[in-house]
């Protein structure tokens, strides 16, 4: 464990641009950016003051857009990680260094997996909880600047943020573990063609969704089962949005609720074939690793 | 000579890659508190050897590193064995630091407090980054590590690649006075031969995938003869079959095997050759092995 511990760290250390000096510059811009419109500029928004929405309801929905923002960009993080740390020994010189140490290439690569679902999304969705602070100090300009939408309390607030704090975990988790496949087809493809691997993702399946269509032309009713499968991945759909914004401007809103409507949408079959595609993918990688030196 | 369980044994050694042979078969076996010398031209197969010793490439034909097969228990080889084999492997996004730090965690028998000792007097700072240090302090620094691990056999290939005259003999002198003792084992490759020579206890030639020579230094002089001749005696040493000849300053230079002393000496002046000049000699030979015919 002690070993897993130090070479998740390594991870750590050698994308922390990504994971957390990134994050940072982004929140302080944003916040930034933010804080400066609502002082130096007057609001060009026009909400009746007979919406019907309290702030509370109105702090939960940001909530959820800022879950659902840095859910994006884990994702999208987590895609160029894939994409580069499983030949980034390789392509930084350091795969000779890595390999006189005593640990397998298996449980390296692995290191590298739990990294990309452990200790990333941890700490997005600290920056997540970050921002759901910072949108409540900002709320206190926005009510300043219309009177007509309520402040929420801090026991609301409190309550509000952490609800969906662990709502928002249990959403980067099913997220990470939906997407696994694809984010195990570009650290494949990453293993083996190295920064190649980010068109290739695209157009490897691209191409075969080509050919699926240009051998259905002319067919009454299409097949095309690869492109459904792509977009079937693609999608996680696990919240239908008016569901969502009918839980969040609801007065009883609770985390367990969202955890329900997610989990009980979810194909746990196919999540589970996803996982062993991944994990297929994890030890293929790692076995040729241990018969490739060169760069 | 130690009569202990070799540390290293290669039997019937090949490689291949696609359909090209690289390494013929290679036999050797390293005792243990010995620093071999392998030595041989770019593309002999030096790093393909050692690369096989270390569990970085599969071969045909059995190695045994202290009782291991290195390419099936590389992992659990490592925590004898270190390696050094190029510079510039360090990872660079770590600083000196934080590179500490995980090797405490990964490397069950490296020592923070023994890297530590040996970076004294040195420019390594722990905060400094890897990637801002120059190469000499970079090449300090891996073999600090290295010292601090520990390790039964020290595996290094090219280790002093483009450092200047100073850190190489300052990375060599370090090696002997910090790290060699009686239970360790050193393998090195290098094409800097004359300046590693004074502390090898054994050598290894190996030309086109096959050893061409592997003796103790100290019978070289045994097998070896240089003779530096001139005018008439020239040609009467020519007769009595040099393995290699070369016109040196006005004087040859010839090397000779297994031949008698007392037919040399009143030839010219007779000495055991350099590693260098012997190299030379045998790889400039038209059979590579002595005993091919």
């Amino acid at each position: 464990m002690k070993t897993y511990q130090a070479l998740i760290k390594r991870e750590l250390l050698e994308h922390r641009g990504a994971f957390l000096y990134a994050p940072v510059i982004l929140l302080a811009a944003l916040f930034l950016l933010t804080i400066t419109g609502l002082v130096f500029e007057d609001p060009d928004i026009s909400i009746s003051s007979n919406v019907g929405l309290a702030g509370k309801q109105l702090y939960q929905i940001a909530l959820a857009g800022v879950f659902a923002l840095w859910s994006a960009y884990l994702l999208i993080a987590l895609f160029f990680y894939f994409a580069d740390s499983f030949s980034a020994d390789r392509r930084n010189n350091s795969l000779l260094f890595w390999k006189s140490m005593p640990q397998s290439d298996l449980k390296v690569l692995t290191s590298k997996a739990l990294a990309g679902i452990t200790i990333f999304p941890a700490l997005l969705l600290a920056f997540a909880m970050i921002t759901g602070l910072l949108v409540y100090l900002v709320s206190f300009l926005v009510v300043a600047k219309m009177p007509y939408i309520s402040m929420v309390g801090p026991i609301d607030m409190l309550s509000s943020w952490i609800q969906m704090g662990v709502a928002g975990l249990v959403f980067f988790v099913l997220n990470i573990l939906w997407y696994a496949p694809l984010l195990g087809w570009v650290a494949g493809l990453s293993t083996l063609f190295q920064r190649w691997s980010i068109p290739l993702a695209f157009l490897i399946p691209g191409a075969v969704v080509l050919v699926e269509r240009l051998t259905n032309l002319g067919a009454v009713n299409p097949s095309q089962p690869f492109a459904d499968l792509i977009a079937y991945r693609l999608d996680s759909s696990m919240l239908d949005e008016n569901v969502v914004v009918k839980m969040l401007t609801s007065d009883g809103f609770s985390a367990f609720g969202l955890i329900a409507e997610m989990t009980g949408a979810l194909n746990w079959f196919d999540m589970a074939v996803g996982l062993a595609f991944a994990s297929v993918v994890v030890f293929l990688a790692s076995e040729y690793r241990r018969r490739r030196i060169d760069a | 000579m130690s009569t202990a369980r070799p540390i290293v044994e290669a039997r019937n050694l090949k490689k291949r890659y696609g359909k090209t042979e690289i390494l013929h078969g290679l036999d050797f076996t390293i005792p243990s508190g010995r620093i071999y010398g392998l030595i041989g031209h770019n593309g002999a197969g030096k790093t393909t050897t050692l690369n096989a010793l270390l569990g970085l490439t599969n071969y045909e034909g059995d190695i045994s590193v202290m009782g291991q097969d290195p390419f099936r228990n590389r992992a659990m080889m490592m925590n004898d064995v270190a390696f050094i084999s190029d510079v510039a492997s360090l990872p660079r996004f770590l600083k000196v630091r934080e590179l500490f730090d995980l090797l405490v965690d990964i490397h069950p028998n490296f020592s923070r407090e023994k890297a530590n000792v040996f970076l004294q007097g040195t420019d390594l700072r722990p905060e400094l980054k890897i990637k801002n240090l120059s190469k000499g302090m970079v090449a300090q620094l891996h073999l600090a590590v290295v010292m601090a691990i520990d390790a039964k056999l020290l595996v290094l290939d090219e280790p002093t690649l483009g450092l200047d005259i100073t850190y190489r003999k300052r990375f060599y002198r370090r090696l002997i006075e910090d790290y060699m003792n009686d239970e360790r084992t050193i393998l090195i490759t290098t094409h800097q031969v004359d300046e590693i020579e004074f502390m090898l206890t054994d050598i290894m030639f190996i030309r086109d995938g096959k050893i061409v020579l592997d003796v103790p230094t100290d019978e070289v002089g045994k097998i070896y003869t240089q003779l530096v001749t001139s005018g008439d005696n020239v040609a009467q040493a020519d007769a009595l079959a040099p393995i290699f000849s070369e016109a040196r300053f006005g004087q040859t230079v010839m090397v000779f095997e297994n031949a008698a002393i007392e037919k040399l000496t009143p030839l010219g002046e007779v000495s055991t050759p350099i590693l260098s000049d012997l190299f030379v000699a045998l790889m400039q030979r038209q059979t590579a092995n002595p005993g091919d015919k």
